[in-house]
Protein backbone atom coordinates (compact mmCIF):
# COMPACT_ATOMS: atom_id res chain seq x y z
CA UNK A 1 0.00 0.00 0.00
CA UNK A 2 1.02 3.33 -0.59
CA UNK A 3 1.34 5.89 2.62
CA UNK A 4 2.90 8.85 3.26
CA UNK A 5 4.98 10.12 6.11
CA UNK A 6 4.53 13.94 5.37
CA UNK A 7 2.27 16.82 3.80
CA UNK A 8 4.70 17.84 1.93
CA UNK A 9 5.43 13.81 0.76
CA UNK A 10 1.85 13.86 0.47
CA UNK A 11 1.86 17.17 -2.16
CA UNK A 12 4.82 15.92 -4.05
CA UNK A 13 3.10 12.48 -4.96
CA UNK A 14 6.46 10.80 -5.36
CA UNK A 15 7.21 12.95 -8.13
CA UNK A 16 4.10 13.04 -9.85
CA UNK A 17 2.46 16.12 -8.22
CA UNK A 18 1.63 18.30 -10.85
CA UNK A 19 0.02 15.60 -12.63
CA UNK A 20 -2.25 14.50 -10.04
CA UNK A 21 -2.97 17.93 -8.41
CA UNK A 22 -3.39 19.50 -11.70
CA UNK A 23 -5.62 16.65 -13.28
CA UNK A 24 -7.91 16.61 -10.03
CA UNK A 25 -8.33 20.54 -10.12
CA UNK A 26 -8.84 21.09 -14.20
CA UNK A 27 -11.43 17.97 -13.68
CA UNK A 28 -13.15 19.87 -10.50
CA UNK A 29 -13.16 23.45 -12.37
CA UNK A 30 -14.65 22.17 -15.53
CA UNK A 31 -17.68 20.12 -12.85
CA UNK A 32 -17.83 23.22 -11.28
CA UNK A 33 -18.57 25.74 -14.45
CA UNK A 34 -20.63 23.19 -16.58
CA UNK A 35 -23.34 22.76 -13.65
CA UNK A 36 -23.01 26.54 -12.85
CA UNK A 37 -23.57 27.07 -16.72
CA UNK A 38 -26.42 24.92 -16.68
CA UNK A 39 -28.05 26.37 -13.54
CA UNK A 40 -27.78 29.92 -15.31
CA UNK A 41 -29.06 29.00 -18.46
CA UNK A 42 -31.96 27.03 -16.78
CA UNK A 43 -32.79 30.05 -14.54
CA UNK A 44 -33.16 32.43 -17.92
CA UNK A 45 -35.73 29.95 -19.02
CA UNK A 46 -37.74 31.37 -15.43
CA UNK B 1 -32.10 17.55 -30.05
CA UNK B 2 -30.10 14.41 -28.38
CA UNK B 3 -27.55 14.81 -30.29
CA UNK B 4 -26.29 18.62 -29.52
CA UNK B 5 -26.75 17.62 -25.99
CA UNK B 6 -24.60 14.39 -26.03
CA UNK B 7 -21.83 16.34 -27.81
CA UNK B 8 -21.56 19.63 -26.40
CA UNK B 9 -21.59 17.53 -23.03
CA UNK B 10 -19.26 15.08 -24.44
CA UNK B 11 -17.00 18.06 -25.32
CA UNK B 12 -17.41 19.63 -21.74
CA UNK B 13 -17.18 16.64 -19.84
CA UNK B 14 -14.32 15.54 -21.84
CA UNK B 15 -11.11 15.63 -18.82
CA UNK B 16 -8.11 17.41 -19.94
CA UNK B 17 -5.50 16.14 -21.77
CA UNK B 18 -2.20 15.13 -20.77
CA UNK B 19 0.15 18.04 -20.29
CA UNK B 20 2.78 18.50 -23.10
CA UNK B 21 1.99 17.21 -26.41
CA UNK B 22 3.77 14.71 -28.73
CA UNK B 23 2.87 13.53 -32.23
CA UNK B 24 1.87 10.34 -31.53
CA UNK B 25 -1.05 8.42 -33.00
CA UNK B 26 -3.30 8.36 -30.01
CA UNK B 27 -2.72 11.96 -29.14
CA UNK B 28 -3.28 12.97 -32.60
CA UNK B 29 -6.16 11.03 -33.41
CA UNK B 30 -7.62 12.06 -30.12
CA UNK B 31 -6.96 15.69 -31.55
CA UNK B 32 -9.13 15.09 -34.26
CA UNK B 33 -12.08 14.10 -32.38
CA UNK B 34 -11.42 17.35 -30.46
CA UNK B 35 -11.57 19.69 -33.68
CA UNK B 36 -14.57 17.33 -34.94
CA UNK B 37 -15.85 18.35 -31.61
CA UNK B 38 -14.88 22.10 -32.29
CA UNK B 39 -16.26 21.94 -36.11
CA UNK B 40 -19.77 20.55 -35.08
CA UNK B 41 -20.38 22.86 -32.56
CA UNK B 42 -19.58 25.79 -34.93
CA UNK B 43 -21.51 24.29 -37.60
CA UNK B 44 -24.63 24.33 -35.67
CA UNK B 45 -23.86 27.91 -33.94
CA UNK B 46 -23.53 28.58 -38.21
CA UNK B 47 -27.17 27.68 -39.29
CA UNK B 48 -29.82 29.93 -37.67
CA UNK B 49 -32.94 27.59 -38.47
CA UNK B 50 -32.84 25.20 -35.76
CA UNK B 51 -33.59 21.93 -37.06
CA UNK B 52 -31.82 22.38 -40.28
CA UNK B 53 -28.70 23.06 -37.45
CA UNK B 54 -29.66 19.71 -36.24
CA UNK B 55 -30.08 17.61 -39.87
CA UNK B 56 -26.45 19.15 -40.59
CA UNK B 57 -24.72 18.88 -37.60
CA UNK B 58 -26.54 15.05 -37.42
CA UNK B 59 -24.74 14.16 -40.42
CA UNK B 60 -21.01 15.48 -39.50
CA UNK B 61 -21.80 13.46 -35.98
CA UNK B 62 -22.19 10.19 -38.39
CA UNK B 63 -18.93 11.01 -40.62
CA UNK B 64 -17.32 11.70 -37.18
CA UNK B 65 -17.87 8.38 -35.54
CA UNK B 66 -15.55 6.84 -38.40
CA UNK B 67 -12.41 8.32 -35.70
CA UNK B 68 -14.03 6.72 -32.92
CA UNK B 69 -12.62 3.14 -33.80
CA UNK B 70 -9.39 4.97 -35.54
CA UNK B 71 -8.54 5.97 -31.62
CA UNK B 72 -9.04 3.02 -29.75
CA UNK B 73 -6.94 0.41 -32.59
CA UNK B 74 -4.77 3.58 -32.69
CA UNK B 75 -2.08 2.09 -30.42
CA UNK B 76 -1.79 -0.88 -32.12
CA UNK B 77 -1.77 0.25 -35.79
CA UNK B 78 1.11 2.30 -35.34
CA UNK B 79 2.69 1.05 -31.95
CA UNK B 80 4.11 5.08 -31.45
CA UNK B 81 4.46 6.12 -28.15
CA UNK B 82 1.63 5.86 -26.38
CA UNK B 83 1.51 2.11 -24.64
CA UNK B 84 -0.86 -0.19 -25.39
CA UNK B 85 -3.95 -1.12 -23.43
CA UNK B 86 -2.52 -1.91 -19.41
CA UNK B 87 -5.99 -3.65 -18.45
CA UNK B 88 -8.40 -6.37 -20.11
CA UNK B 89 -10.65 -8.46 -20.28
CA UNK B 90 -9.12 -11.44 -21.37
CA UNK B 91 -5.90 -11.32 -19.41
CA UNK B 92 -4.86 -10.85 -15.61
CA UNK B 93 -4.30 -6.94 -15.37
CA UNK B 94 -0.51 -5.45 -15.73
CA UNK B 95 -1.05 -2.50 -13.24
CA UNK B 96 -1.19 -2.79 -9.12
CA UNK B 97 -4.26 -3.31 -7.50
CA UNK B 98 -4.95 -0.23 -5.50
CA UNK B 99 -4.60 1.54 -8.90
CA UNK B 100 -6.79 -0.50 -10.46
CA UNK B 101 -9.21 -0.01 -8.27
CA UNK B 102 -8.71 3.50 -8.09
CA UNK B 103 -9.11 3.53 -11.37
CA UNK B 104 -12.43 1.68 -11.52
CA UNK B 105 -14.14 4.19 -9.26
CA UNK B 106 -12.87 6.94 -11.19
CA UNK B 107 -13.92 5.83 -14.10
CA UNK B 108 -17.54 4.61 -12.91
CA UNK B 109 -17.61 8.27 -11.45
CA UNK B 110 -16.83 9.70 -14.52
CA UNK B 111 -19.67 7.97 -16.66
CA UNK B 112 -21.96 8.42 -14.17
CA UNK B 113 -21.40 12.55 -14.11
CA UNK B 114 -21.37 12.44 -18.09
CA UNK B 115 -24.39 10.79 -18.03
CA UNK B 116 -26.32 13.03 -15.43
CA UNK B 117 -25.20 16.08 -17.24
CA UNK B 118 -26.23 14.82 -20.70
CA UNK B 119 -29.74 14.27 -19.56
CA UNK B 120 -29.66 17.48 -17.73
CA UNK B 121 -28.61 19.14 -20.62
CA UNK B 122 -31.58 17.32 -22.62
CA UNK B 123 -34.28 18.29 -20.06
CA UNK B 124 -32.90 21.97 -20.59
CA UNK B 125 -32.71 22.00 -24.30
CA UNK B 126 -35.86 20.51 -24.67
CA UNK B 127 -37.81 23.48 -22.39
CA UNK B 128 -35.97 25.86 -24.65
CA UNK B 129 -37.80 24.21 -27.31
CA UNK B 130 -40.89 24.04 -26.02
CA UNK B 131 -41.43 26.85 -24.28
CA UNK B 132 -44.09 28.71 -26.76
CA UNK B 133 -46.13 25.32 -25.63
CA UNK B 134 -49.17 24.96 -23.12
CA UNK B 135 -47.36 22.09 -21.20
CA UNK B 136 -43.69 24.09 -20.58
CA UNK B 137 -45.95 26.92 -19.40
CA UNK B 138 -47.52 24.99 -17.22
CA UNK B 139 -44.00 23.43 -16.03
CA UNK B 140 -42.30 26.63 -15.69
CA UNK B 141 -45.03 28.14 -13.49
CA UNK B 142 -44.05 27.28 -9.88
CA UNK B 143 -47.11 26.53 -7.35
CA UNK B 144 -45.34 29.68 -5.42
CA UNK B 145 -45.92 32.11 -8.29
CA UNK B 146 -49.26 31.06 -9.73
CA UNK B 147 -52.18 32.07 -7.74
CA UNK B 148 -54.04 28.97 -6.95
CA UNK B 149 -57.25 30.74 -8.63
CA UNK B 150 -56.78 28.07 -11.96
CA UNK B 151 -56.27 24.59 -10.47
CA UNK B 152 -55.12 23.12 -13.32
CA UNK B 153 -52.39 25.00 -13.43
CA UNK B 154 -51.03 23.12 -10.31
CA UNK B 155 -51.59 19.53 -11.96
CA UNK B 156 -47.97 19.43 -13.14
CA UNK B 157 -46.14 22.09 -11.62
CA UNK B 158 -44.17 20.54 -9.58
CA UNK B 159 -40.22 21.79 -8.88
CA UNK B 160 -38.10 20.35 -11.46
Amino acid sequence: MIYWHSWSEFIHMGGYGGYVWGSLGIMALVMVAEVWQIRTRRRRLG
Amino acid sequence: MTFIALWTGALWGKPTWGTWWVWDARLTSELILLFLYLGFLSLHAAIDDERRADRATAVLALVGVVNVPIIYFSVQWWNTLHQGASVSLSSAPSIATPMLAGMLVMSAAVWCYCIAVVLARVRLIILERERHTSWVERELRTPRTTPPSDPTSLVSGGSS
